[in-house]
């Protein structure tokens, strides 16, 4: 983890002990995105890190794991609007899911490393509305309805009305009786 | 009928009515000759053994239990002479050296068929199976199919309703991934229904609902099914060159059999299927079964006739039918259309339980099904030989019980017998047979049933002699003959103890323990001895009891019993030694228990066995078996993935899943503060199939300080940085 005492030299041991807790999971998330080059790492948990102090010092009251967290979504969501050529729209969220499901199913996280949130060399490969081929369960249904034939089972519809489940015990008492009635016949 | 006139099906235009008075004529004539043949052989050899038993048991003087102990001798002698007249009348048939008119591919014209302007879907009905396994076998059939170069006619479902979220989970990651790899998205669909009603019936006919009428047809493939691409093709083109035909069923062939088990029923099956199955050919025709997957049904009639009523009454016959198949193919046959069996469509298997236990384990659940075909049995406008394959899977566990009746009463014979003053027997009643002592006619009716059982064998045996090829793809004569000997050994150790498994299914099921539809487990590790002995202490003991019983009631009736006796009392290695893989694989070194298979290995098979390519991009995702229902929610792409899984298509799931209300939201909160051990398997459940409560979740949990989070999401958090969170420079 980066020394965050030499980033931020002007923390206390409390704010420091809670920004370290902000750059780890902000580490893990972007490492849970796939980045593996460490340099690019560490300069991408800075500048979300860097924003969030940005914002914690216009709001005080905001964790900054909240805030951090919340910087590096909003980067990464940016970097997925221009790669997809859409704007962010009110549902962010919607909005982010699909642009990951894009990127993972464009191979971004393994085969385009070097392009993943550098917006200057965004590939043309990170294809827009990829998840709209997305369709697991194939959405062109034509339903229809199906309901079963008529079938009198006859005899055995008429028994099954009226036949009690034998109960175990008496089987087993049923079972012994003829066993007995045999050996003594 | 239901069946609104707007939702004609395409292919209706192009298929002829099933009922032209043209298309019953000679089929109708020789499938009424060879089943009267058929029947009347087994009836009339039947009868004798009757006749021969009921003489000899009245020569001793004629008492009550001698009269049931008839009884049971009927149905059992004539269940086991029903098996010996299909090896016969199999072994015949395929000595001729004319073609059988009566085989549906010898019906196929000789040019191949077009399969333009055709689509089938294939499908596979999945519920907790192993992920990998299951997309390992859609991945070779798929590579098949595309070497026959019709890929475009196909389509792959995979019909899941497995209810673990964990399952669920590493079954969208793994449809993922293999679509990626083979560029099969919009080729190969991945559903999952939220609720399993139906079981593996309602799987299927809520696939027939969505989609059923934008395909003509539909191969039906089990979690363990693999089907080349050349027999799923040709599958096709019988369905269009036969246009009364309804459904064709391929003889699913065992196979990847490692443990002794399931070596030797790899074999029994291979060896001795040929001469039964083409019995069973001769005498039903058109009147064929369904076996429940490796088949191709033709849509239009399964959906008009084939949804499935629920049966009157309370459990075990009443309700959801439990065991689908048979049902519909009666029903297709009720409706007029033809339903065949074609064992020469090859290259279709399946794979087989490994051990004694996970085969028993598969019986209970036939059983329950097999035993509720007693209502149908008598259903109106049923054709008679529908009728006769619901009796035989009945009789296949009545048998059971009336065996161990047929022996009690024969210890309880030797009891009285031993009691009284032995009577001198009269001579035989029977015209011709008065000189016969009554020891022999005792052995030729124990010949006779003996005759039954095991001539089938050496039928089979016999078939091979006419073949050098199939022999040396037994491992050669001599080894065959081996393996028979053996097998012979081991089905005489093992019938005792299916005899009493069998009979404890039908006595629960008859009343009203549950039969439970547990998923069969595949694994091919051999058993704990703990295990052996948990599982088969009682039938040692019976075995042992009733040993001590006949030895104090008569040491010769010991004898007689003996064979008998001697697969109860060695259960506990029997099963044991039989579930190792280490020793099966052993005797696949001596190449005994050997198929043509591993002579010579089906392209089919070569890929199912062939690993995923290792730049896949799964390696950048978590490990299948590994993964769980929190990687849905911490991983920003298997999120997305699962999210986007949701969010498709216009399906009646999609609009029954649960929404994003209070109580969902407080589920969510719970989840995060408390934990998943807060929450039940079916809330979790609705969890993972609200969108937007996945959405929120995987927001949140990346978002909350350690405080705010459960212990279990500070652990895997923890976890994540450890696993992902090590990049390299």
């Amino acid at each position: 983890m980066e020394p965050l005492i030499h980033l931020f030299p002007h923390l206390r041991d409390t704010e420091l002990e809670r920004w370290n807790h902000a750059y780890v999971r902000v580490e893990t998330y972007f490492a849970s995105l796939r980045i593996r080059n460490r340099e690019f790492l560490r300069h991408t948990v800075q500048r979300s890190l860097q924003n969030a102090m940005s914002r914690t010092a216009r709001e005080p009251g905001v964790e900054p794991v909240v805030a951090s967290m919340q910087e590096a979504e909003r980067l990464v969501d940016q970097w997925i609007g221009t790669i997809m050529g859409t704007s962010q729209t009110h549902d962010t969220e919607r909005h982010s899911a699909k642009g990951r499901l894009a990127m993972l199913l464009s191979n971004v996280p393994t085969e385009q490393q070097q392009q993943f949130l550098e917006q200057e060399r965004a590939p043309a490969e990170v294809l827009p509305g990829s998840s709209d081929w997305y369709q697991p369960a194939n959405s062109k249904r034509e339903a229809i309805i199906m309901s079963p034939q008529p079938l009198n089972l006859g005899l055995m519809g008429a028994l099954a009305e009226v036949l009690e489940r034998p109960r175990p015990s008496l089987l087993l008492l049923t079972f012994l009786g003829v066993l007995v009635y045999l050996l003594l016949t | 009928m239901n069946f609104p006139s707007h939702n004609t099906f395409s292919s209706q235009a192009k298929y002829p009515n099933p009922k032209l008075p043209n298309s019953q004529t000679r089929l109708e004539r020789r499938f009424t000759l060879r089943s009267t043949l058929f029947f009347c052989s087994i009836f009339a050899i039947t009868l004798i053994a009757t006749v021969l038993m009921a003489d000899f048991l009245d020569r001793s003087g004629w008492t009550t239990v001698k009269g049931f102990l008839l009884a049971a001798f009927i149905p059992l002698f004539g269940y086991a002479t029903y098996g010996f007249a299909h090896a016969w009348f199999g072994f015949w048939t395929l000595r001729r050296k004319t073609r059988d008119p009566g085989l549906l591919v010898n019906g196929l014209p000789k040019s191949n068929v077009s399969l333009a302007d055709t689509k089938t879907a294939i499908i596979m009905p999945i519920y907790h199976e192993d992920v990998q396994d299951v997309f390992q076998r859609i991945r070779a059939n798929y590579l098949s199919l595309q070497e026959t170069g019709e890929l475009e006619r196909f389509d792959f479902f995979v019909l899941s309703d497995s209810q673990n979220p964990d399952i669920w989970a590493r079954e969208e990651l793994a449809w993922t991934q293999l679509c990626q790899e083979l560029g099969a998205f919009g080729r190969i669909f991945y559903r999952r229904r939220a609720d399993n009603t139906g079981k593996k019936a309602g799987n299927v006919a809520e696939f027939c609902r969505s989609w059923g009428k934008r395909y003509d047809h539909m191969i039906v493939l089990d979690a363990d099914s693999l089907l080349s691409g050349k027999t799923a093709v040709k599958m096709a083109q019988q369905m269009i060159a036969n246009p009364r035909v309804g459904l064709i069923q391929t003889v699913p062939r065992l196979c990847n059999a490692e443990t002794v088990f399931g070596r030797v029923q790899q074999f029994t099956m291979r060896f001795y299927g040929k001469v039964f199955l083409a019995g069973l050919n001769y005498w039903q025709q058109h009147n064929g079964n369904y076996w429940g997957h490796n088949a191709i049904i033709r849509m239009e009639p399964f959906m008009k006739y084939c949804d499935l009523p629920q049966l009157p009454g309370r459990k075990p016959f009443g309700g959801h039918i439990l065991s689908h198949d048979f049902v519909e193919a009666a029903l297709l046959r009720r409706a007029g259309w033809e339903v065949w069996l074609a064992p020469c469509l090859g290259e279709s298997y399946e794979e087989g339980p490994p051990t004694l236990s996970e085969s028993a384990a598969r019986d209970r659940r036939w059983c329950g099904g097999n035993l509720q075909h007693t209502m149908l049995l008598f259903a109106d406008r049923l054709k008679p030989a529908s009728r006769v394959h619901l009796a035989g899977g009945i009789m296949g566990y009545l048998t059971a019980p009336l065996w161990l009746a047929f022996l009690l009463l024969s210890t309880v014979i030797a009891h009285q017998e031993s009691t009284e003053i032995p009577a001198e027997e009269e001579p035989s009643s029977l015209p011709g047979l008065a000189t016969l002592s009554f020891e022999t006619q005792g052995l030729f009716v124990l010949g006779l049933t003996l005759v039954m059982l095991f001539l089938p064998k050496f039928l089979a045996l016999a078939d091979l002699c006419f073949d050098r090829d199939r022999a040396r793809s037994f491992g050669g004569a001599r080894r065959t003959s081996a393996a028979v000997l053996l097998e012979s050994l081991f089905s005489a150790l093992l019938a005792p103890i299916l005899m009493l498994l069998h009979t404890r299914f039908v006595i629960e099921i008859l009343t009203g323990l549950s039969t439970s539809w547990n998923p069969q487990k595949r694994s091919s590790e051999g058993i704990r001895w703990a295990d052996a002995f948990h599982q088969h202490k009682w039938h040692s003991l019976i075995g042992i009891s009733w040993a001590l019983t006949a030895w104090v009631i008569d040491p010769v009736f010991f004898l007689w019993l003996l064979p008998v006796l001697l697969g109860m009392l060695v259960s506990i290695p029997l099963a044991y030694l039989t579930s190792r893989r280490d020793f099966g694989l052993q005797l696949k070194k001596w190449r005994l228990f050997l198929i043509p298979e591993e002579y010579k290995r089906p392209p089919i098979l070569k890929l199912a066995a062939q690993k995923s390519p290792e730049h896949v991009p799964s390696q950048e995702l978590p490990i299948l078996e590994q993964m769980g229902l929190w990687d849905l929610i911490l991983d920003p792409y298997l999120s997305a993935l699962h999210v986007g899984q949701l969010s498709t298509g216009p399906t009646p799931e999609a609009q029954s899943r649960p929404q994003f209300d209070p109580v969902q939201q407080q589920r969510c909160q719970d989840l995060l503060q408390e934990g998943p051990e807060r929450l039940t398997a079916e809330e979790l459940n609705q969890l993972m199939a609200c969108e937007d409560a996945l959405r929120w979740l995987h927001v949140e949990v990346w978002r909350r300080p350690n405080s705010q989070l459960a212990a279990f999401w500070q652990e895997r958090l923890e976890d994540y940085h450890h696993t992902t969170g090590e990049p390299s420079a």
